[in-house]
């Protein structure tokens, strides 16, 4: 079976096929995607639908979304298909549009079986309204007769009167009322030719105007089934009265359009006979006129006879095989011939959503109607059109919010695996990454992010930068490494009032917390205020964490504080002498300045002990 | 001194509950019936641009008369980033906005008025005078455009400075992030910590401050003649003297730790009357308001607990400065201004006795959504006739009207 003999253009009553092959379609996706503003405008607009979507599911949970809501999200995805279809037809792509405007025809239809009417209803008005968009060519034909008024030629009438039928066979009977005081140009002119034809024309055609008029409709929110029913049972039978009574004999339009209403076969062979119809429409004229309370899961009968009498039987589209397996609430196959078809899971993803917030697999009353598979097929089909988006670099954003649709742990893993692949150039582009990581809890996508950016900084020789960024990793290794060089290489620079605010993020490393100490020292040292420094120095060596490489810079503050002749107190005199003793040790230091620290130290501790005795009480 | 924080909580959606409900429903064919009429009709218009927008700017509208004009035509320039191939657009659009056949309604058209492609993503944008505007890339480059708004002329770049004149490191371009501009000077940022002066006319540079910040610039700011805030990475603010001769910073603010910690600094906007005082965006979400003469070592003034999401951008309203505008990376537009009652003040500290003249300090915070994207926002801006143009990750621009 020809898969792809699908794009056709609905819009006028003549088919025109053709066929893409699938291959081809994918190169069509592929030149569009994304790049052309249109294009990236169908994405964007569809995810924004979509995350719409996702909070109405939400804002309704445990309940399902109502239905009303569901139509009207589906109404906007077509009203997306639709601007599609505008848009490329405007740059002149008639292939990819019709293409579009077809999957909109398909997805209306799946909409009424699916979504919008209820089983236990009569599907007419939908149905009604579906032949209505795609086969209604009044926007065409009424301009045009517009302009030959007041005087229309006997072209222009043999076109309203096309219209007028199609009108009729859709359903539209107050639309063809209206249309019908066109088709008699006579009436009300003086200069008639006397035949009298007009007046009686007129009679007729106010009587077929009553008759049109009167069709009862059936409003599927408030109107009873019941009440539907009888009053069109006994609309029925005034038409056949006036066929009876033969008031339209003599004008041939008329008594077909009568005996359409009548539901005669007489008129249904005459209408198929004036090849004005494709089988969709037919397929709903019969329903009009013959079979009006129908419900969607009797659908497939009626359309079976009607492509059986089409003589399509053998040669369905693939399109046509679609709206079947619809009819018979398969869901997983109309999805599945849609993908084989578009190439693309734009259409499944979207449709399946809709299913599953309107909730209504949770509730499989008709055991002939399958919906334990939705959830797993719309998880399926967000990761698939979830992932092409994220695989396209300018709009990898726009996948997140399908992601994020997804249950725990596949969500998670799945905007992790996606993010990971994606290389941050500069700091804003992190940040972008950082963003998403943090907001969907990605400990380690975080950690791998801020780690490359800190490389990519150690690398330009911005240290301090590298740092911040080493710390926002929560990287210890990293930041022990990158405070290493600031200590050892740098000549411990490192802004203060930076050091301030890293100081209050969590102290991964035990050398940020030594350089953090390490620079209040200095900078103590540096307002001269000696008693706090040494405090803050023997709290370092109390805590064990100088790094034996700055040993000689300590040694050298001492020596300092030596010449300063700075009085420490008496634990720091015990605490600095066991540092330059037992740590430090003699190999370090030049034999100078050991005995330089040593007396320092020594006669502190000297003084210590006279003060200490000094203040002694005597004891009497 | 830790200052108390405000959390915002009180959203009023009266004024612009028109937002997203109309633009969505406006498309499906027979969208429910029932939308409540709101109070203000404002037009919204959104167009999709194709790329990721970066940044958007109004251009001055020199037919401005004092009053803003409802249907004044205005132009406004958009840059990209993270485009295929790293090559960039620069757009100039025109807003078109006449009266609509709906009574009280209006109609909006933006319309792509010319295009020139620059290398590198656009990092900032800033409008100079005579239709003129400056952007740098991540390039490192700056360059000076001028818009024609005739659409038959082509982008003229004026010109350009090479990228490896200004930001660069061992050979490598490094990023330039932020721009700011006083009458004809341009200051801009780097991601290595330098800021250069240059003059818009040839762009030759003035003064170069080279590596001054130890971590990147991520955004600048004129709040003086000669004085140029800039924000860092790390959430630090520093004023920076340009006539002063040493390398250092005159005035440097430390972010609230508590609440930004390790979060840089997005966005400073300064008040447009009061200059000294500012209000400062964090990629925490937070914002601070800051008097600068409390002079270093000081706590900001008020601290702004946002919704949540990286703040993009903040702009004071420049004739009612009690008002001002933030966009989020979270996808929200928000309209900030005082409470009804002064029931709600922002708790300020007390040894802090306030001569600033700000209304929302005393009778607390609100805010209106004027627009929601679930799509991060980049960029916004003002124009004098009371619009606001906002960029996004989506590649749409969004123009709507704003009722201070």
């Amino acid at each position: 079976m020809g898969l792809q003999t699908l794009a056709f253009d609905i819009s006028g009553s003549q088919v025109v096929v053709t066929r893409p092959n699938s291959s081809e379609l994918g190169q069509l996706s592929l030149k569009h995607f994304a790049d052309e503003p249109f294009m990236r405008n169908f994405i964007v607009s569809s995810a924004e639908v979509f995350v719409l979507a996702q909070k109405q599911f939400k804002s309704c949970y445990p309940d399902p979304v109502p239905q009303t809501t569901i139509t009207a999200l589906s109404q906007m995805y077509r009203g997306i298909i639709l601007e599609l279809v505008q848009n490329l037809k405007d740059v002149g792509d008639l292939e990819t549009a019709s293409l579009y405007s077809n999957l909109d025809f398909v997805w209306n239809f799946c909409e009424i079986i699916f979504l919008s009417s209820n089983p236990d209803l009569p599907v007419l008005p939908y149905l009604i309204d579906w032949v209505r968009i795609n086969f209604d060519q009044s926007s065409k034909i009424l301009p045009e007769v517009q302009q030959e008024l007041p005087d229309l030629g006997q072209q222009c009438i043999d076109k309203v009167w096309k219209l007028i039928y199609t009108h009729v066979f859709h359903g539209r009977t107050r639309e063809a009322a209206k249309l019908l005081p066109f088709v008699n140009p006579r009436h009300g002119n003086s200069n008639s030719n006397g035949t009298g034809s007009s007046a009686s024309l007129k009679n007729k055609i106010d009587l077929m105007t009553e008759l049109l008029e009167k069709k009862p409709r059936y409003n599927p929110r408030t109107g009873s089934f019941t009440d539907f029913e009888s009053s069109w049972e006994s609309w029925r039978e005034e038409c056949v009265n006036r066929l009876d009574q033969r008031v339209f004999y003599g004008n041939e339009q008329l008594t077909f359009i009568c005996h359409v209403l009548c539901g005669n076969d007489e008129g249904f062979i005459e209408a198929r006979s004036k090849n004005l119809l494709t089988w969709y429409e037919y397929l709903v004229m019969l329903i009009n006129y013959r079979f009006p309370v129908v419900r969607p899961s009797a659908l497939k009968g009626y359309a079976r006879k009607v492509v059986t009498e089409f003589g399509l039987g053998d040669s369905l589209e693939p399109r046509d095989i679609i709206l079947f397996h619809a009819m018979e609430y398969d869901i997983v196959n109309v999805l599945k011939e849609i993908q084989t078809v578009w190439n693309n899971p734009w259409y499944s993803i979207h449709f399946v959503d809709l299913i599953f917030a309107g909730g209504k697999f949770s509730e499989v009353t008709d055991v002939r109607i399958d919906y334990s598979s939705v959830p797993p097929l719309r998880a399926h089909f967000i990761i698939d059109y979830g992932t092409t988006i994220m695989e396209h670099k300018p709009i990898w954003q726009i996948g997140v919010p399908y992601f994020e649709a997804l249950e725990e742990p596949l969500r998670r893993q799945l905007i992790g695996k996606c993010i990971e692949r994606i290389n941050p150039k500069t700091e804003m582009e992190a940040q972008k990454l950082v963003q998403i990581a943090g907001k969907f809890n990605l400990a380690d996508e975080l950690h791998g992010i801020c780690r490359k950016v800190a490389v990519d900084k150690l690398q330009c020789g911005q240290m301090q930068n590298a740092l911040l960024w080493a710390i926002k990793a929560g990287d210890n290794p990293l930041t022990t490494h990158i405070v290493d060089q600031i200590l050892f290489e740098g000549d411990c620079q490192i802004e203060p009032s930076l050091l301030e605010s890293l100081r209050n993020a969590i102290p991964c490393s035990d050398r940020l917390v030594f350089l953090s100490g390490f620079c209040d020292f200095r900078k103590l040292m540096d307002k001269h205020d000696y008693p706090n420094a040494v405090g803050k120095l023997c709290q370092l060596i109390k805590e064990d964490m100088i790094p034996k490489r700055i040993h000689h810079k300590i040694i050298q503050h001492l020596i300092t504080l030596a010449e300063k002749n700075v009085k420490f107190r008496a634990n720091e005199t015990t605490i600095l002498m066991e540092f330059v003793h037992m740590q430090v040790g003699l190999s370090k230091i030049t034999p100078e300045d050991f005995t330089r620290l040593n007396v320092l130290l020594v006669c502190n501790r000297a003084q210590e002990i006279l003060t200490m005795f000094n203040n002694k009480p005597f004891k009497q | 001194m830790m200052n108390a924080s405000m959390m915002i909580s009180a959203m009023d959606t009266s004024l612009y509950m028109d937002t997203t409900t109309a633009r969505t429903l406006s498309r499906s064919r027979a969208g429910p019936s029932a939308i409540a009429k709101p109070k203000f009709v404002r037009f919204t218009n959104s167009t999709q641009t194709g790329r990721n927008v970066s940044k958007v700017r109004w251009l001055l509208d020199n037919s401005y008369m004092g009053v803003p004009d409802p249907y004044a035509s205005e132009y406004f320039v958009s840059g990209s980033w993270s485009s295929v191939g790293d090559v960039n657009d620069i757009c100039l659009w025109g807003l078109d906005v006449g009266p609509s056949a709906k009574e009280g309604e209006k109609d909006s058209k933006v319309t792509l008025i010319t295009k020139a492609v620059v290398k590198g993503n656009v990092t900032d944008m800033s409008v100079l005078s005579g239709d003129r505007f400056c952007l740098c890339t991540s390039d490192g480059a700056l360059y000076v455009y001028k818009g024609n708004k005739n659409r038959d002329e082509k982008f003229v770049s004026v010109t350009q400075a090479a990228a490896g004149q200004l930001f660069s490191y061992r050979g490598r371009n490094s990023h330039a992030t932020a721009i700011a501009v006083k009458d004809d000077v341009i200051v801009t940022g780097g991601e290595d910590g330098s800021i250069v002066e240059c003059n818009s006319a040839g762009l030759n540079v003035i003064r170069r401050l080279e590596r001054v910040d130890p971590l990147s610039i991520t955004t600048a700011c004129f709040v003086g003649r000669n004085e140029v805030m800039t924000g860092n990475g790390g959430g630090q603010l520093k004023l920076w003297d340009l006539r002063n001769n040493s390398n250092e910073p005159v005035q440097i603010l430390n972010p609230n730790v508590l609440m930004n910690n390790l979060y840089g600094v997005s966005s400073i906007c300064q008040h447009p009357s009061q200059t000294h005082a500012v209000i400062v965006g964090y990629q925490s979400g937070c914002m601070d308001l800051w008097d600068m003469r409390l002079g270093p070592e000081c706590d900001p003034i008020a601290n702004l607990a946002g919704e949540g999401g990286s703040l993009s951008e903040i702009y004071f309203h420049q004739i009612n400065s009690d008002h001002f505008f933030s966009c989020a990376q979270s996808g929200q537009v928000c309209h900030w201004y005082p409470g009804e009652r002064l029931s709600n003040p922002l708790q300020v500290p007390v040894e802090y006795t306030t001569d600033l003249n700000i209304e929302f300090l005393k009778k607390g915070l609100v805010f209106k959504e004027v627009h929601t994207s679930p799509f991060p926002i980049n960029s916004m801006s003002l124009s004098r006739n009371d619009r606001i143009v906002v960029g996004s990750d989506s590649g749409v621009v969004f123009c709507t009207e704003i009722r201070v």
